[in-house]
Formats: structure tokens, sequence, C-alpha cells
């Protein structure tokens, strides 16, 4: 093969990718295919593991991005962009770079592709230059990301090659020329000399997505389902030990990485006829000479005594839905030539419906695959270039406070709240989330491998736990939300006023951590009882920590947590205008956070009407109505907030004072799909 | 008679205005069509402002788009009474979108008054619209253009400062501590490529411009981009991750009627089978005729009985026990 699939000397590219989810990265390995095919020796990377420096050394580099949150940078590529982002680069500092951009995203977002937009912007500020306009790929379109991905691809492989032109003589390799591995498997011969594991200076292209630097050891201790047996969702209460102090606040997430199962593991092995090597140690090696050292490299090949039993479990996502191209690199492992030509359908974006159908919509794994396509043999040493890596899984921390360490202090607490993902499609068998169904067979005393990840904190510096609070939680939402009613526990009493709105099902069910408000207000009573009787004031039931939920099945109407923040407009314009709330919406995202945001706006429309009235009855009778206004408003210097805050008359006062307070921090938003 | 008292009061009105700020301040008088045939009340104005430092423009012909404004030029924009005194003519061709070309003709901060002092005092049609064209209204003061002067000025001093500092060293005249630190720092570090002489995660410290700057409206509102080839042809198969349209529930169900047709069809198969909820595929019938079905979903029909099933080998019993098949 050697010959055939020679590179021109000269001709390289780079393509990096930011990615959360692993399209990204998975375009951008197609891109790396076309363009070996338009013989470019590649390389693929993660963008933080590049600096800007290293893009001068290639003819030319590809950005594959996706956007996440409102508008912001993939985790992976945090890094890279604020190095871009200094203020002291020149205008020339990427001056004779040229580049190619894909941006994935998905429009129903108002910050559609920001990331790769924002990145253009940059990159031509500094004097890049495009190659070709750059790709939008929109999830929203007709065929996903993938449709207009596809056809960017097709004129970009037009333009790279009119550019680019190959020398006299040299022809481009045709899809038919099964491409070599930039790495593979090899056995180690047990008493040999050269065994030396690879380091990430031997260029190996597997990123760090199982176990980041920071990564440290954690034991289960608790795992208890709390919702009934007969409820529909099984979700864990999980409590997690690490020695030694580990900071964290309210909104950081623990990172976990799941591990498949040993029975999917000895099916493939099975399946595979890999017996003979599934014991013996093994190493990954680059199959190039030229090496790179752009990468760094996955854990799990520094170990000196890996088997292809153990990579199995720990390292590939077996059980993925499978990306188009999966099906275009088995297909090189059958000699069925039926099966052969219906893998490559299911790559042929003509047939886009197809795969869809067959893989994504009934969420078919790529071990289901394997079973059906049993003429498929994949060979052991290429099982890194088939299944993609198996991705860390963020889980909201629901300890704070008091509760975070132990009582020595000497070791860290992680509580989580987890639910068991669990779903019927048109094939028979249920299909499991791959982490959730790792972590509720973990017997408790196992030592998993996690990590801290604090994007999602929510107050940078400290003080948040000090203001008013408007909390709003629905179903497992209420983790992150829980960590924070306990960091604001201090010394017996809540450090600023807290309206918790929660919303599940049943109140019976999975109304989450219900004695424990319970037992919160009590305490907190207690606490403001002493001190009211040294100080004889009048002794109130209010503690500063109201808990307002919504069943949303146990009613004929179903009430969810929007209508009970409409209910309690007053609660919202008073802690929202006099208190300076904070707003924290957590749950899963669709609809829950818009239908919040609308209720928030109908309740401040609502009350300032209620409000101006009152005003207008003041002034017609000044006495007779003193009581009532005052009533209706405990605070009397409402003149003033209004200056700062500006009056809200209509309900696009309401929108953009809540735009107001997105942008100022006061509004924050945790939601997930 | 009147147009006199009207005279003293704007007198009022722009004398402190136009004197306070530095020679720079400049103002544009809007002259409603009457006043042309007026010229005595024209030059009565005009005496009271200073002609280097005011610009007068006909309101009719900027309606009609005949001249167009600078932007963020006026400190001060002025519409003038008509000339019986009122403003029956200037109103009717102040609309909204002369109100957007006004606002964009006023620095930060700048005013828009009427010579009359009316302008948008009363709450009605007048005030909403000045409102909405991004004018902050202030009781006694009017209506003035807010400052986003902040938020504006970073993309431009970005620019503006990087041949400075290319130019480096520290005798630029670009004097703050910082700035001269870090020109200096780029002159000794500087290669003439411009390339490879910084990777960009040795200096944390370092100053960063506000991201959220670099995209402007333009940017924004850009279309997406979709390559020609790309136009929705197929029908739409997917639900979004977080669906609200109502797709997702109505695939999730045409699924569930799928899945629910084949059991039952399976059922029935089983029970003539035996009754060990086993499936012999050795018997006569049980595959179809189409021959496809032991092949795995990926070669079934539509409606085939095993859809969701694995593959299985023609004549090999496949277990069907506690609806959990074995892989």
């Amino acid at each position: 093969m050697g010959a055939t699939t020679e590179h021109v000397q000269g001709r390289s590219a780079l393509i990096l990718y930011g990615t959360e989810t692993g399209t990204s990265q998975d375009f951008a390995e197609e891109i790396s295919r076309c363009l070996e095919r338009l013989r470019f020796n590649t390389d693929v990377a993660g963008l933080d593991d590049v600096k800007y420096n290293h893009l001068s050394a290639y003819t030319f580099t590809v950005f594959v991005i996706s956007t996440t949150g409102q508008g912001d940078f993939p985790d992976n590529a945090r890094k890279f962009w604020t190095s871009l982002l200094r203020k002291k680069l020149l205008p020339t500092t990427l001056a004779g770079i040229r580049y190619a951009l894909v941006g994935l995203g998905d429009s129903s977002y108002p910050k559609f592709n920001w990331a790769a937009r924002k990145l253009d912007k940059r990159l031509r500020q500094l004097g890049a230059t495009p190659v070709i306009d750059p790709c939008e790929a929109d999830e929203q379109g007709d065929e996903g990301t993938d449709g207009s991905f596809l056809a960017w691809l097709d004129l970009f492989r037009k333009t790279v090659l009119d550019t680019f032109p190959l020398p006299e003589g040299v022809t481009t390799l045709s899809n038919e020329v099964l491409l070599p591995s930039k790495y593979r498997l090899e056995g180690v011969l047990t008493g040999s000399q050269s065994v030396e594991t690879p380091s990430s200076a031997d260029g190996v292209d597997l990123n760090a997505t199982n176990t980041s630097a920071n990564s440290f050891a954690a034991v289960l201790e608790v795992k208890e389902r709390v919702t009934p047996s007969d409820h529909w969702q099984d979700v864990r209460f999980m409590r997690l030990k690490a020695s030694g102090r580990i900071e964290y606040m309210p909104g950081d997430a623990l990172a976990i990485s799941p591990r498949n199962m040993p029975t999917d593991v000895s099916f493939l092995i099975e399946r595979m006829n890999w017996h003979a090597a599934a014991d013996i140690p093994i190493r990954l090696i680059s199959t190039r000479s030229n090496k790179n050292n752009l990468s760094t490299l996955h854990p799990i090949f520094t170990r000196t005594d890996l088997t292809l039993r153990t990579l199995l479990t720990e390292y590939p996502d077996i059980n993925a839905i499978p990306r188009r191209s999966f099906f275009g690199a088995i297909a090189n492992y059958t000699s069925n030539e039926m099966h052969k030509e219906r893998l490559l359908e299911f790559t042929d974006p003509q047939y886009l419906d197809e795969y869809y159908d067959y893989a994504t919509r009934p969420r078919r794994s790529m071990i289901e695959i394997l079973q059906e396509f049993d003429s498929v043999q994949i060979p052991w040493q290429e099982v890194t270039n088939i299944f993609p890596p198996l991705r860390l899984r963020q889980f909201s921390i629901a300890s704070g406070g008091a509760l975070k360490y132990t009582q020595d202090g000497r070791a860290t607490i992680f509580e989580l709240l987890v639910a068991i993902v669990k779903y019927r499609t048109v094939i028979k068998r249920i299909r499991e989330g791959v982490c959730t169904k790792y972590l509720a067979q973990l017997p408790v005393g196992t030592t998993l491998q996690v990590s801290l990840k604090t994007e999602g904190r929510f107050s940078k510096t400290s003080g948040l736990e000090d203001s008013t609070h408007i909390l709003v939680g629905a179903g497992t939402g209420i983790a992150p939300l829980r960590a924070l009613i306990h960091e604001k526990i201090q010394h017996g009493q809540l450090c600023g006023r807290t309206a918790l709105f929660f919303g599940c099902r049943n109140e019976k069910a999975d109304y989450f951590f219900r004695d424990e408000w319970a037992a919160i207000q009590q305490q907190l009573q207690a606490q403001s009882q002493t001190r009211e009787q040294i100080s004889e004031t009048n002794a109130t039931a209010d503690v500063g920590f109201e808990v307002i939920p919504a069943f949303s099945r146990d009613h004929k109407s179903k009430v969810y947590v929007q209508d009970q923040i409409r209910e309690r407009s007053d609660l919202v314009w008073k802690y929202l205008r006099d208190q300076s709330a904070t707003i924290i919406v957590c749950g899963s995202s669709g609809g829950m956070p818009k239908a919040v945001r609308q209720a928030i706006v109908d309740a401040l429309v609502h009350q300032s009407r209620l409000r101006s009235e009152a005003k207008t009855a003041l002034h017609d009778s000044a006495t007779s109505s003193f009581s009532a206004v005052n009533s209706a408003r405990e605070q009397p210097d409402d003149g003033g907030d209004e200056d700062d805050e500006g009056p809200i008359q209509t309900e696009a006062d309401a929108e953009s004072y809540l735009a107001r307070l997105e942008k100022v921090g006061r509004y924050k938003q945790e939601t997930w799909s | 008679m009147s147009p006199s008292v009207l005279m003293d009061l704007s007198d009022d009105f722009t004398f402190p205005v136009a004197k306070a700020p530095p020679s720079s301040s400049r103002t544009l008088l809007l002259s409603p069509p009457s006043l042309s045939s007026h010229q005595e009340k024209l030059t009565a104005v005009l005496a009271m402002h200073d002609r280097t430092k005011t610009d007068m423009q006909m309101l009719d012909r900027l309606s009609l788009g005949l001249v167009s404004l600078p932007q963020s030029t006026y400190d001060l924009i002025m519409i003038l009474s008509d000339a019986d005194g009122t403003r029956r003519e200037s109103q009717n061709l102040i609309n909204r979108d002369m109100l957007a070309s006004l606002v964009k003709a006023l620095k930060s901060g700048g005013q828009l008054r009427s010579q009359d002092g009316q302008f948008g005092s009363v709450d009605g049609v007048e005030k909403n619209e000045a409102i909405l064209a991004g004018l902050s209204f202030q009781p006694g003061t009017g209506f003035s253009k807010p400052d986003y002067g902040v938020q504006e000025s970073v993309p431009l001093k970005f620019g503006k400062k990087k041949p400075a500092q290319a130019v480096g060293g520290p005798n630029t005249t670009n004097g703050t501590v910082p700035l001269a630190l870090n020109g200096k720092r780029k002159s000794l570090d500087a290669v003439p490529e411009g390339v490879g002489f910084d990777d960009g995660t040795n200096d944390s410290d370092d100053e960063l411009i506000d991201e959220d700057t670099l995209l402007d409206g333009e940017d924004l509102q850009r279309p997406l981009k979709i390559p020609v080839e790309c136009k929705p042809k197929a029908k739409r198969r997917r639900a979004c991750k977080d669906c609200t349209c109502g797709l997702a529930e109505r695939l999730e169900a045409e699924d569930r009627a799928r899945r629910e047709k084949a059991d039952q069809a399976l059922n029935t198969m089983k029970l003539q089978a035996d009754d060990l909820a086993e499936v012999d595929f050795t018997v006569q019938g049980k595959v179809g005729s189409c021959g496809n079905c032991s092949l795995g979903d990926a070669f079934r029909c539509d409606g085939c009985p095993y859809i969701g099933l694995p593959a299985f080998k023609p004549g090999e019993e496949v277990r069907l026990l506690n609806n959990d098949i074995q892989l």
C-alpha cells in the first residue's frame, strides 16, 4: 500500500476541532480523510492541544468548532481561544496562515454558531486568510449538521484542488483505496527489550477525554434509589468521598468516565475472534515516520500492563450510536458483498434518511450493528480507529456548605442526584444511558476516577451566597440548587433570602429532598426564635427560606413551576426589585427554561400594574388607603429602585429587564438535555 | 408677535448647552419648509448660533433622502418651529425612519429638542417614538442619546493600538504604564514574521479583548451560510434534542405503534410455535417470504414482525425470555 497512499512533499494540513459531544471531532476526521485522498499529510488534534504558532508549519489549517452554552467555545478549545484574545497580538500575528472553518450549531439558539463566527473574525483580525467561505452546519437543518457539512465538504475538496493543485502526474486517491491508519495497536512481546510505552512525543492522536490531568480517586460510599420502585424513573442519590480537601462551589460538576460492561466486552471479543489477543500486553504505536507532538496521550496508553480486554473496558464507546463514518470504516472489513453494499449505503449522503432510520432514531449501538453485520471482522489492532473514545459525563454536584467535607475536614464529599437513563425505541431491548447504567450497577465501595468541572459555577467570585435568590429547579435539576442552599447556611443561619420553586411529577414519588427542606426550615425557625426572644420582637414564621413545589401529576390540572411563579408574582417582584435577587434556573432544557422566563415576565408586569394602581389610589385618598399600599409593598423607597433598574410597564420592559439581569449575571440558566 | 416669545424661550435653552461644552460642540438646526420663505425668521434663528459650529438642513429634503447626515456628529439637534410658530410641519415630516437617522447623527450624550422646548414633553406618540428610536428622556433636560461609549470603543481601540505597539519601544507616545510595558515586551519578542514568537500560553496575565465585542450587529444578523446544494429536499426526519414542536412525540408514538404491532405479530407466532416463549425458526413459515428477516433490521422490510430483534441464523432458536433479548 505504501507507494499508492504516499503524500506529496510539502502538502500538509492541520485539522483542529473543538467539541463537546464528538461531532466536531468526527467531522475533523472526515476532513482529514478527504485531504489524505488529495495527498495531504494531515494531523488531527483538539484545539487545546496546539498553540497558534503551530499553524505556520502547515499548508493550511481547518477549524471545526461547535458552539455550546451561550455562544461559548467547547471545553477543549477554550485555552486556544483565550490565547488568541490577547490584546497585544498584532494584525500580522497570523499573517500567511490560511484556513478553512466549519461551525456546528443549532439555529434554534439565539447565539447560533457564535464560537465559529468569533473565531473567524478574530483569525482575520490577526491576518489569517480564509481558503473558502466558512461552513455553518445547523442542527436544525433537514439533515442535521450532516447536510450542510457534506455539501460544504464537496465544495471544499474542489477549492483545495484548485488552490493547491497536485503536481504533474500525481492523482488523487479514490474512495476504494483504504487509507492507512495513523495509529494502531500491537502486541508487546514478553521479554522483548523494545518495550517502551509511547509518550506524547510520539504524537498520539487520542485525546485525554477520559482522565484529565486533574482527576482524582473517589470512593462510592452511598448509592440509594430515592424514587419508589413503581415510579417510572429510577433516580439515585450517590455520595462519593475523596481524600484531602478539594475546594468546590455551587454549580460545579463532577465528571465521571463510564466503563463498558464485562458482558459487552466479552461479546465483542467473542464476535471478533479476538480471544488469542485479549489478555496479552499491547501498546499503541504510530505508523508514520514523521511524527508530530501535537496531541496529548490518553492516559490508558501509558499503562505498561495494558491488555485488549482492559482497553475495551475503559477506552472505546462500543455502545455509542455510530456516526456515518463508522459504517464506512467497518465496510472495509467484510467480504460479504451484500453487507458491504448496505454499509456503504448508510455512509452515502443520498441515503441520510436510511442512516437516521437505522441508527439514530432507534438509538442503535455499534455493538448491536456488529451483531447484525456478522461478516465484519475488525482486526484488533484497529480498535482505536474504529470506535470513538468513551466521553466523560458530567453530573451537577448536589452538596454544598457543611456537606462538602467530613467532620474532621480531611476528606471531601461529593453528593450527586442521578437519574438512570432508560427508554424504549423500536428496538426491543431497552436503551440505557452508558454512564448512568454503569453508575447504577456500581457496588458501594468502588473507587472511581473523577474530575471537577467548574465551568458551570454559579459565581466566579465569592459573595454569591450572601445575596437573595429565586431558585427554579425541575426534577434532578434540583442538585446544584441544593448545593447552593447548603452553601448559604452558615452558622445555622441562611445568608440572603431564598425562594425555591421546585417542579416534579408527584409529591410522593420525586419531590427530592422534601424532608431536608422541612428540617432546614425548622432549624432556621428555632434559630430565629432564639434571637427574637432576646430582642423581644414579635416572632414571625418567615425564616427567609421558602419552598414552593409544583406537582404536575398530582392534580387534575397539571401544575408546573411556571404556574407557581405567576401565582407568587408578589414574591418575585419583591425579591427582584427590592432585594436585587439572582435567579437561577436548573433542569432539562427545552420548554421549561422558556416557560419559566415567560412566567417571570408575566409576574413582573402583573405586579407593576397592581402597584401603579395602588399608587394612584394612594394619591386619590392619601390617608385611607395608606395601610393597604404599605402591606402590598414592604419597602417604602421603591422610587429609588426604579431609577436603578428601569420602570417595568410592558412585557417588553420586563423582557429587557431580564436581559439586563442576564448581562450582569443575575439571571442564570443551567440546563441540559 | 408670538415668534419672538418663542425665540426667547429657545434662547434660554440653547445658550447654556452651546457654551458649556468646549469648542468642538456642534449643533444641527432642522428647518421646516415654511421657514425658507420667511428669510427674516431664519436669519434671526441663525444669528443666535455660532455659524462655524452650526449646520442647518431642511426637513423636507432630509425626509426625501436628498441629503444624509454624518454619524455621531452633533451635540444638539434642534427642530425649528414652523413659520406660524407651531410644529405641525415638522411633526408630519419626522417619522420613525427620520428619527432613527437623527439619533445616529447625534453624539453619545447629545440632545434632541425642538425650538419651542415642547418636543415629546407630554406622553404620547412623539415621546414614544423618540424612546423607540433609542433616546432616553429625562424631565428637565429632554431627550438625549445614551452613552454606549465604553462598549463601542473596545474594538476600535484595539485596531488603533496595534500599530502603535508594532512601532514599539518605550518612546511611543501612548503613555500609560501597561501599554508601555506591552510595547517594550513586544519589541523584544517580535520577529519579523509575526508568527511563532509567542505561543500564547505563558502570559496568562495579559489583557484580553472582550470576545463579546468581536461580533457587531451585522455579524449577528448575518443569514445562515448554506451551500446551494443543500437546500431543503428531504422530509424532516429528526426531532431536535430538546424538541418542543411535537415532532419528537409524534416519532415516538409512531415507533411505539410499530413496536406494538411487531410484538403482536411476534406473540401470535410464539404461541403457535410452542409455549416456551421461544421461536423456532426451523418451523416453516416463520421466516418471511422476503427471506430477509434473519438478516437484521438493516435488511428487514417495513412491518416485519422481527423488527427490533437481533439478527439470527435461520434454523437457530432465539430466546425471547422476559422480553429481553440476549445479544
